[in-house]
């Protein structure tokens, strides 16, 4: 069955969406990822012009990180105050992102900007994840511990210092700000909720108690993802909430089945396979820029 | 059976029309089934019937050709065509032009190859033909842009060329069926049909179609367009329902 989708002027399958959804849904549930930068590359690559890609997933990103942060609140495990400074940075970011978008896409270099930052992330990404995943399997065979992470360093001598009784910490509120503005550029620009950066981020140089890491870090995307909608939206015409909505109805059935299955397998093992996946995608949308491509011209309707 | 029903339809259509034609000395006559297309949530595409007669003229001399030609048009729009190029190694947009009077949708069929039911003068005259169209509103656009141009909307199923393949039926009814693919656009789309006696055209019948998107898909881009502030908040609100709804399900089925 076909659906006719209103703003990306396209018909697809609406199987073909649910699966999609699904699959993401379930890798999402399962390994605690927020899906949007597998989400984004696929859309592409099933047909959906990539400026609709972004901004929709921005869109759908909305309600699965409201979705999960419901619980995390119900749980109180989310520092609020920590997460309103993160969205401050946020709403820049995704302001500034959606203009970038705007000028490139005019200027038709948007699909280049999108392409590149994909590669890029996904390559990193994919590969830290695949070493990670290596060593941990080594350690889990030789049954060494992991080395301790240092919590002082140099984000504790910066100034305009905040107490957080969430998280039990006093630092600057500089470092938080600057990470909320690049999650929210990279939501602007790549349809993502950016949890990915956020939460090593938050772990590793903020220095933030795991318990409420994720919570605070989907309390941000929420207010990011959603102020990205609005700004696509109004900017570039860009949301298609047809297909979000289609999307999400897979995605977060995959990811209660995603959260079920992770009880039952290896999850350690099964990062192998979800980082070679990221770098296949990257893999793919880096050689479509090197490989010279079949039609040179392309084809772009004058919004006005 | 709807064939045959189809068939009785046309039938009786010619006869009325013919005496209608004759009053008003027309040699030509044509119509389509269907004046609109609703492109609906699920559309997968639609066809497009048309169907009208030539009157057979005694005065032609023998070997020489009369024929037919059915042009559909889609309303024209401006579009932006770039190139791309290799830069840093890798393929990125570079030079762009902007050509005008782009029609989302073309279709050319006919009774025999255009060249031989016309003179090229007469060709150029009655802009017949895509390239003929999109070169009169681009005369200063490189050929490679507007071949390109066809030939991606050749490939999307866009533009379709079936010069030679219009069959008639006892020589005076004819009609063919147009295969309207799922990505056409909306607009006002004209059926221009061309009674020529294979040197000029001696008689043109226009109909018109109406693309339009109804329904939910119409609504969501109506408002995207119209209202951009409001479908974005709308959008917004939607992901947050639906949050929420799977949020509270799965909180229920987990008991």
């Amino acid at each position: 069955m076909q659906v006719y989708l209103p703003i990306a002027e396209v018909s697809v399958s609406i199987f073909l969406l649910i699966g999609l959804g699904g699959i993401v849904g379930i890798l999402s549930g399962l390994f605690g990822v927020g899906g949007g930068f597998l989400m984004t590359p696929l859309l592409f690559f099933i047909g959906i012009p990539p400026a609709i890609a972004v901004a929709t997933e921005a869109n759908q990103i909305v309600a699965s990180s409201f979705s999960g942060a419901l619980a995390h609140l119900r749980r109180k495990t989310v520092d609020l105050k920590m997460g309103w400074i993160l969205v401050s940075g946020g709403l820049i970011g995704s302001g500034i992102g959606v203009q970038i978008f705007k000028v490139l896409r005019d200027l038709g270099q948007v699909e280049l900007l999108v392409t590149l930052c994909y590669v890029f992330f996904l390559g990193i990404i994919g590969s830290l994840m695949l070493w990670e995943s290596i060593r941990a399997l080594i350690r889990s065979n030789n049954n060494i511990r992991p080395v301790k992470i240092k919590r002082h360093n140099w984000v504790h001598r910066l100034p305009l210092k905040i107490r957080f009784r969430t998280s039990n910490l006093y630092i600057s509120c500089i470092p938080p700000f600057i990470i909320g503005a690049l999650v929210g550029f990279l939501a602007a620009i790549m349809g993502v909720g950016g949890g990915f950066i956020l939460v090593p981020v938050m772990i590793y140089i903020i220095g933030m108690p795991t318990k409420v890491v994720i919570g605070t870090s989907l309390f941000q995307i929420i207010f990011v993802t959603g102020f990205t909608t609005l700004l696509h939206s109004t900017q570039n015409y860009s949301v298609d909430a047809l297909l979000a909505l289609i999307l999400l109805i897979g995605g977060v059935v995959g990811a209660q089945i995603g959260t079920r299955l992770g009880v039952y397998l290896k999850a350690e093992q099964l990062r192998i396979l979800l980082a070679i996946l990221v770098l296949a995608v990257c893999i793919k949308l880096g050689l479509e820029l090197l490989i010279e491509p079949t039609e040179l011209f392309s084809l772009q309707e004058i919004t006005k | 059976m709807k064939k045959i029903l189809l068939l009785t339809f046309l039938v009786l259509f010619m006869a009325s029309k013919f005496i209608y034609a004759e009053e008003n000395n027309d040699a030509l006559v044509s119509d389509i089934e269907d004046k609109v297309v609703e492109i609906t949530s699920n559309f997968n595409g639609s066809e497009l019937f048309i169907f009208g007669s030539r009157e057979m003229n005694d005065n032609i001399t023998e070997g020489i050709k009369s024929g037919i030609i059915i042009e559909v048009i889609a309303t024209a729009k401006t579009r932006k065509i770039r190139k791309k190029e290799r830069k840093f190694g890798i393929w990125v947009n570079d030079d762009e032009k902007v050509l005008e009077g782009v029609p989302d949708f073309y279709y050319i069929n006919s009774s025999e190859n255009i060249e031989e039911l016309l003179s090229e003068d007469e060709i150029n005259n009655n802009d017949i033909g895509i390239i003929n169209h999109l070169t009169k509103n681009n005369n200063d656009v490189n050929s490679d842009f507007i071949n390109a141009l066809i030939r991606i909307k050749k490939r999307k199923n866009l533009y379709q060329f079936k010069e030679g393949e219009l069959e008639f039926k006892n020589d005076i009814l004819f009609s063919t069926k147009v295969n309207l693919p799922n990505n056409i656009g909306e607009g006002f789309y004209v059926i221009k049909t061309h009674l020529t006696d294979g040197t000029n055209v001696t008689s043109v019948d226009k109909q018109l179609l109406v693309v339009k998107k109804i329904g939910l898909g119409n609504f969501l881009f109506e408002m995207a367009h119209k209202t951009p502030l409001i479908y974005g908040i709308f959008s917004i609100l939607v992901a947050l329902f639906a949050g929420w709804a799977a949020s509270e399900t799965f909180r229920r089925l987990r008991g």
